[in-house]
């Protein structure tokens, strides 16, 4: 009797210790300080407004939408010539008109006036989370905020044969680990047709649009997570949509690089936690944040920048009444309802060491960042 | 010394196998929660153990599916050595020893990119003490630290960058190691018996990635409950046994938040083989089938698990009849 009572009060004891140390560690929310809503909505509650600015001694014009989700940046410029531009209201795609009577569509299309058929320039600029363009950009200055930044004049500098600091590339993945998306299949989506097809895609979930001679590619957020670079072509344009999870940035790159037609894959790199794509042609390492071939024969280039929209399922919807829907049937076994990395997107973690720290936000509010002259500028949504 | 004989050779053919192949785990080092057999070694009795493991991971996981991803492979071959000393009839002290050789390949249609890395990894030391032991009931405690021996800043071969932690053959993390194991012995038959393995590792915070993160790997527990039997044959004894395994890990934590596709459930069902000569020599087989997983998000899981191993003791114990 007193052998098997040994026996079971160690057992206990034992396992009392493993289950009361597991429990601590299970479930997704056990971030000790829970972080703020990263995204604060904007307080006006006008849907849609323009905010003119200067940068690096370009015009800049921001038409913005907290409550559609999106930002973008142009230079309202037409023809050599400086125009004002009035927001529209509740008309997507159009956004707004110019001061001859124009209307421009979000892909910066005039569509309907003296002005139809120009299209207006638009500077380097994508959406990401606050974290990544404090750390690739030190100091950067946001618009309307006073707070005092830090890491100012602060660089890095190359080494081993990157134009980065090799050190500071990590492996997140083995190369290709990630699979990237190399025949897309599309659906027709047609959003006059009374009800709504048959969807994975919730209409708060995040989408990017790429729009060629008005052809419109819509590519899920829920995809792009687990493969983060589709190789596409619309009406012969062969380009890259590189997504970062972990950055939360999307940008699309012609795929033709010097005159030679590529695809691009993930290399399983890291540098401040944004994604390393590299060209299967040459192998070149490229940072996606910074635009740019970052090791390899072709480290120095840039990259070739298609304008594309970053914002939700539902606005998207808005935009276009017709469009092509990436699917599910990529090739690949995944489950597009979860995403792979939980509750990333919205907590204040960063997985993979960054170079600068910058505190002024929140690291994962989305931010517009416009980068001219290798500088940038962030815009917040609070603005708009 | 015959038998000195067959335990250099077995050991000379291990080691010329695992050059053939090489190896990677989930979690970073080596599979110690696996190999952490607990049991009672007579007094001054010195036991030598070699023991190889080959984890074989090809299948991707999203929760408890199967996503029959065959893109991913990741190999880990495990040599641990293990040094088994008993002070008296009730302590003994173990330190344990592996090297790993890991290897993992992606294919896909633009070729086959692939990354190893081998090297000693964290080195194990466990206190036992026998807590009951008599012919029909035994159990043991023991308990150690495992420490960060293991090289975690091995890089990948073609731009000298740090390969990823799970990839490195140490954890780089001190942690608490506790065993129990209970034998019920004379069960249906006098020479069966059940038993019960109870282990848990308990994780300490490293720091990661140029010490810029506190990484923490979960921490894990492991219930082994089965059944052996041991049949007699000449001058050797041969024990079959089945046993379930329930392995639970928590969730790694990266810089006090939970680091994706990290933890889970696994139960395995594991017959093994022990052959054991009247002089001590043993030579032991295992193999783990995968019955249930129930991964974090999505992981690459073991798909075959296979050891094999031989324990040698030397008794240390004067002889008084040569003695005198």
């Amino acid at each position: 009797m007193k052998v098997h009572l040994h026996i079971w009060t160690l057992a206990f004891l034992l396992i009392g210790m493993a289950c009361s140390s597991s429990d601590s560690n299970d479930g997704m929310n056990t971030n000790p300080n829970p972080s703020p809503n990263p995204n604060p909505p904007s307080t006006d509650s006008t849907q849609l407004k323009i905010v003119y600015d200067e940068f690096q001694g370009s015009s800049l014009m921001i038409v913005g939408s907290s409550v559609h989700n999106f930002m973008l940046a142009f230079h309202p410029i037409v023809d050599g010539e400086s125009m004002n531009f009035t927001a529209v209201q509740d008309s997507l795609p159009i956004v707004m008109q110019d001061d001859k009577g124009t209307y421009w569509n979000i892909f910066g299309q005039a569509t309907d006036g003296p002005n139809q058929g120009k299209q207006l320039d638009t500077p380097s600029s994508f959406i990401g989370y606050w974290f990544s363009w404090g750390a690739f950009y030190p100091g950067l200055e946001i618009y309307n905020n006073t707070l005092s930044p830090p890491n100012v004049g602060a660089s890095v500098s190359g080494s081993d044969g990157w134009s980065i600091p090799r050190d500071e590339v990590y492996v997140g993945a083995p190369k290709e680990a990630i699979p990237s998306i190399d025949k897309p299949d599309f659906v027709r989506v047609k959003t006059t047709n009374v009800g709504d097809p048959d969807n994975f895609v919730d209409h708060s979930d995040f989408v990017v649009l790429v729009n060629i001679n008005g052809t419109i590619h819509v590519y899920p957020h829920n995809i792009l997570n687990w493969h983060e670079i589709v190789n596409d072509e619309i009406n012969a344009t062969e380009f890259a949509l590189v997504f970062c999870p972990l950055t939360g940035t999307s940008t699309v790159w012609d795929r033709n690089i010097d005159g030679v037609s590529s695809t691009y894959g993930v290399s399983g790199f890291l540098y401040n936690s944004n994604v390393v794509p590299y060209d299967r042609t040459s192998g070149s390492n490229w940072s996606q944040m910074l635009l740019k071939s970052v090791n390899g024969s072709l480290e120095g280039t840039h990259s070739k920048n298609i304008f594309a929209i970053e914002t939700t399922y539902a606005t998207a919807r808005n935009i276009s009444s017709d469009f092509q829907q990436m699917t599910t049937d990529t090739g690949h076994s995944r489950n597009y309802t979860q995403n792979p990395y939980g509750n990333y997107p919205v907590n204040s973690s960063i997985m993979f060491p960054v170079n600068f720290d910058d505190n002024r936000l929140h690291a994962k509010e989305r931010v517009l960042g416009v980068i001219i002259n290798g500088k940038a500028k962030a815009y917040r949504f609070t603005s708009f | 010394m015959k038998h000195l004989g067959v335990f250099s050779i077995l050991i000379l053919l291990l080691i010329g196998q695992t050059k053939l192949f090489a190896q990677a785990c989930c979690t970073g080092g080596a599979p110690i929660s696996s190999n952490l057999g607990v049991q009672n070694y007579a007094s001054k009795q010195l036991s030598i153990d070699i023991n190889y493991d080959y984890n074989s991971l090809r299948d991707l996981y999203a929760a408890s599916r199967n996503l029959n991803d065959s893109r991913r492979t990741r190999d880990i071959r495990t040599l641990f050595f293990r040094t088994s000393y008993a002070i008296n009839d009730k302590w003994s002290f173990s330190v344990i020893l592996p090297y790993l050789w890991q290897k993992q390949v992606v294919r896909s249609d633009f070729g086959r990119s692939s990354q190893s890395s081998e090297g000693i990894g964290d080195l194990v030391i466990l206190a036992q003490r026998d807590i009951i032991n008599n012919y029909k009931h035994q159990l043991l405690i023991a308990v150690g630290p495992k420490l960060p021996t293991g090289s975690i800043s091995k890089k990948d071969s073609e731009f000298g960058i740090p390969l990823a932690p799970d990839m490195q053959p140490g954890t780089g993390s001190l942690d608490g190691i506790a065993a129990l194991s209970y034998s019920r012995f004379g069960i249906m038959t006098p020479t069966s018996s059940a038993f019960a393995l109870f282990t848990y590792r308990y994780s300490f915070a490293q720091n990661r990635n140029s010490g810029q993160e506190k990484y923490r790997f979960g921490n894990e527990l492991t219930l082994n409950l089965g059944l052996a039997h041991s049949i007699p044959l000449r001058k050797w004894s041969l024990s079959p046994s089945l046993h379930y395994r329930y392995r639970k890990s928590d969730t790694d934590d990266n810089d006090g938040f939970d680091f994706p596709n990290t933890g889970g459930e696994w139960m395995y069902l594991v017959p093994s083989l022990k052959l054991k000569s009247a002089k001590g020599l043993t030579i032991h087989s295992s193999i783990e089938i995968p019955i249930h997983t129930k991964v974090t998000g999505t992981q690459l899981i073991t798909s075959k698990k296979w050891q094999i191993g031989m324990t040698y003791p030397i008794n240390l114990k004067r002889d008084k009849t040569f003695s005198h």
